[in-house]
């Protein structure tokens, strides 16, 4: 990085330590936990309130972290624990810390790993919601003492509203800097959806921002189009960038940021090209005179003012697109640990900003996080 | 623009004449021919095969051609016919000469309208076959005196894969100059899958493209995520999605490393998010899950040799990515009568292709469309 660039991680993941739940919830959902088991051939799987994971195949926990790994070190077999597979600086804050160091970043914004996961599974809204606490007390323990270096987001689910917004209220108080919620709700009730609004209003009030990440999802959810893609895992994880795209259209479509325009909205881990398509078709479905949004803008306008995009540092398209969509929409983030993305973010990233003026790999880089988050 | 610069439109549309089906299928088909019907309010409705299409809502064919009304002309209403609001140039061939002189257009290539509704609800295999037969037939003659000008596209219809590449065969030989399949299969085997093979052989071996463009459906393939998506604002916008599924399916089944002169055009869903794309499609590749395709190259590199586009001229996005992707791979179209793109797609397209170099606006206009179907 040029000098002393700010550089700013929009989104790294955590591996949550596998008994993280039963020590931080509340005590009378603590014996419903989430927790790591050990099936009869060795192999570890997930059980959520009692119940098996579905989603997540036996002796698969231990690529969670796997970011670079080839293939054949992801093979599941009883020596390959998710204990002994997490990397250096994915499970403890002092190595996260060491790690930030000698990549040359700054801060990062963290995200759950295993709370990816559960949400497709557990429809209960009781439990989710109590989920989502444990979650977020213990990730605001984890970055309390990095010296703002690690910044807690917590997770809410859109499953019971008045939940969410008490959780808000109280994770942030508590030193998150901002809450993600997954692309899907079992309700499936859009996100814009007005039922949503007293969410909206407690993000708006307290300032910070609302992002949506990707998850698990549930199966009913998948793409109809096709048979013979199911094990298609190069497919679905280039598909995986359409959940994040639609429950965010819905924000438009609902004219959600007329109602909130102080709100703040983040799109994570569905990469930043597709926007200036978004912008330009969203903006030509406005002026046609079918089905018309209740916008008082043009959506363009929204997306410019009130909508940030994290890009995969390797986006190549990303550089042209600044120039078009605005310098101050941008992020980038590694994805670390994860495996669905290669492991030399600090090397791509450095080509990305190569390809643009300063001020906008400035930007991008640290500055347009650091500004939205407050950090 | 330039006055030198020859400009074709990639995809323009013609309303079908209602009696098509009943005058262009084959005898033993003629009892199932696709109609227009009255219903007791006075309203049009579609036929197929005998049974009432559910999809195109009584009335709603009079606003098929239109582009440029306003809500309260585009209504069902009894005096407002299929035929009777058909604007000037979509339904009499030389009537659409004396639109492309007025507009200066060197050539069209032409789609149907009805056509683009039927195959959704249409599942008996051998009347689809027979409904695509007519129309290419009728689009060839439609086309045969001003063959220099209108350009005839097939619609093949890959329920039974064998049939459609005869029939790509039949309609090449007949004057057509590509064919085009929807983003959906009855059968839901992938686009890419091998029983697609012949058509990609026949395709290959006539030197003709191979278009995918955007369709009715089949309910549940891609709007499954929330309620009530199907009348929610600016969704139209996923038209990228649906369009970037079929096209991915190329690469999951190695399809161009088999056909390495196979020509596929994506048509009426964006064009600015190609570089997105194949950033997205490189990246998984280049993780360990690109050893699960069947690839010799990174996904980009049959983008920029095998795959073209056809951006709406109101993309202004396209003119910051065209050098990334490659300023031979983009068309425009006008989508003209259809009432989903506005009616002022000569002047968008000023705006559109003002930001690029001259190379790559002369491509965009006409150039590639001319190369990509040797026209």
């Amino acid at each position: 990085m040029p000098g002393n660039q700010l550089v700013i991680d929009a989104d790294g993941h955590i591996l949550e330590p596998a008994d993280m739940w039963t020590n931080y919830l509340e005590e009378k959902y603590r014996a419903r936990p989430i927790e790591i088991k050990v099936d009869d051939r060795g192999l570890e799987y997930l059980v959520y309130d009692g119940k098996p994971a579905q989603m997540m195949m036996h002796g698969s926990l231990q690529a969670l972290g796997a970011m670079g790994r080839s293939a054949d070190k992801l093979v599941p077999s009883p020596e390959r624990t998710y204990l002994n597979s997490a990397p250096f600086g994915s499970m403890n804050a002092k190595e996260r810390l060491q790690l930030l160091d000698k990549d040359g970043i700054d801060k990062a914004i963290l995200y759950p790993t295993i709370g990816l996961l559960w949400e497709a599974e557990v429809e209960d809204p009781e439990i989710t919601n109590a989920y989502c606490r444990a979650y977020n007390r213990w990730i605001a323990d984890f970055c309390r003492d990095s010296g703002g270096r690690l910044v807690p987001i917590a997770h809410l689910s859109l499953s019971d509203i008045p939940a969410a917004v008490a959780e808000l209220e109280r994770a942030v108080k508590d030193g998150c800097r901002g809450a993600f919620v997954a692309p899907f709700n079992h309700a499936r009730r859009a996100h814009g959806h007005p039922d949503h609004d007293p969410l909206f209003a407690k993000f708006q009030e307290l300032d910070v921002p609302f992002a949506i990440h990707p998850t698990f999802e549930p199966l009913s959810l998948a793409s109809r189009r096709f048979t013979d893609l199911g094990t298609s895992i190069w497919y679905h994880q280039v598909m995986a960038c359409h959940a994040a795209q639609t429950a965010f259209t819905t924000l438009f479509s609902f004219g959600v940021f007329d109602k909130f325009p102080r709100l703040k909205a983040v799109v994570l881990e569905s990469g930043a090209g597709w926007i200036g398509y978004w912008v330009d078709r969203m903006d030509a479905l406005y002026e046609v005179p079918i089905n018309r949004a209740p916008l008082k803008n043009t959506p363009s306008h929204y997306i410019r003012t009130q909508c940030w995009l994290s890009a995969d540092p390797d986006e190549r398209a990303i550089a042209g697109l600044v120039r078009f969509i605005g310098e101050d929409r941008f992020f980038w983030a590694s994805d670390f640990p994860h495996a669905d993305h290669g492991g030399e973010y600090m090397k791509e990233l450095k080509e990305l900003l190569a390809t643009m003026t300063p001020g906008a790999a400035a930007k991008l880089a640290g500055k347009n996080v650091a500004a939205l988050y407050q950090i | 623009m330039s006055s030198t610069d020859i400009v074709v439109d990639a995809d323009g549309h013609i309303l079908e004449p209602p009696d098509l089906w009943e005058k262009y299928l084959e005898k033993k088909y003629q009892p199932r021919a696709v109609k227009v019907v009255t219903n007791d309010k006075g309203l049009e409705c579609l036929q197929y095969d005998g049974k009432l299409s559910v999809m195109a809502q009584p009335g709603f064919l009079a606003a098929l051609g239109g582009m440029g009304k306003e809500q309260d002309e585009l209504r069902p209403a009894a005096e407002r016919t299929y035929v009777g609001c058909a604007p000037f140039g979509s339904m009499d061939a030389r009537e659409r000469v004396e639109l492309l002189d007025r507009e200066n257009l060197a050539k069209a290539v032409l789609y149907p309208t009805l056509g683009i509704l039927w195959e959704a609800e249409v599942e008996d295999v051998e009347l689809s076959q027979a409904y695509c037969r007519a129309y290419n037939r009728w689009i060839a003659d439609f086309c045969r005196p001003y063959s220099d000008r209108l350009v005839p596209i097939a619609h093949l219809s890959l329920g039974d894969p064998k049939a459609a590449a005869e029939e790509l065969r039949r309609a090449v030989k007949d004057g057509c100059r590509g064919a085009f399949v929807a983003p959906f299969t009855i059968t839901h085997k992938p686009h890419g899958h091998p029983d697609h093979d012949p058509v990609f052989a026949a395709a290959q071996e006539l030197d003709v493209p191979l278009a995918i463009h955007p369709t009715f459906e089949p309910r549940g393939l891609n709007r499954a995520r929330f309620h009530g998506m199907e009348r929610m604002p600016l969704l139209g916008v996923m038209a990228s999605q649906i369009l970037q599924q079929p096209l991915s399916t190329f690469f999951q089944f190695g399809v161009f490393d088999k056909f390495p002169k196979l020509r596929i055009v994506i048509l009426e869903s964006g064009s600015s998010w190609l570089g997105f794309w194949m950033d997205r499609m490189d990246e998984g590749y280049e993780t360990w899950m690109g050893r699960t395709i069947p690839l010799k190259k990174k996904p980009s590199e049959y983008v920029r040799e095998q795959v073209w586009i056809s951006g709406d001229p109101d993309e202004q996005a396209t003119a910051y990515v065209v050098d990334y992707v490659g300023r031979d791979r983009f068309f425009w179209a006008s989508d003209f009568p259809h009432p989903d793109h506005g009616g002022k797609y000569l002047d968008a397209l000023e705006r559109m292709v003002a930001p690029m170099s001259p190379e790559a606006r002369r491509g965009v206009v006409g150039e590639n469309v001319i190369r990509c179907y040797n026209l």
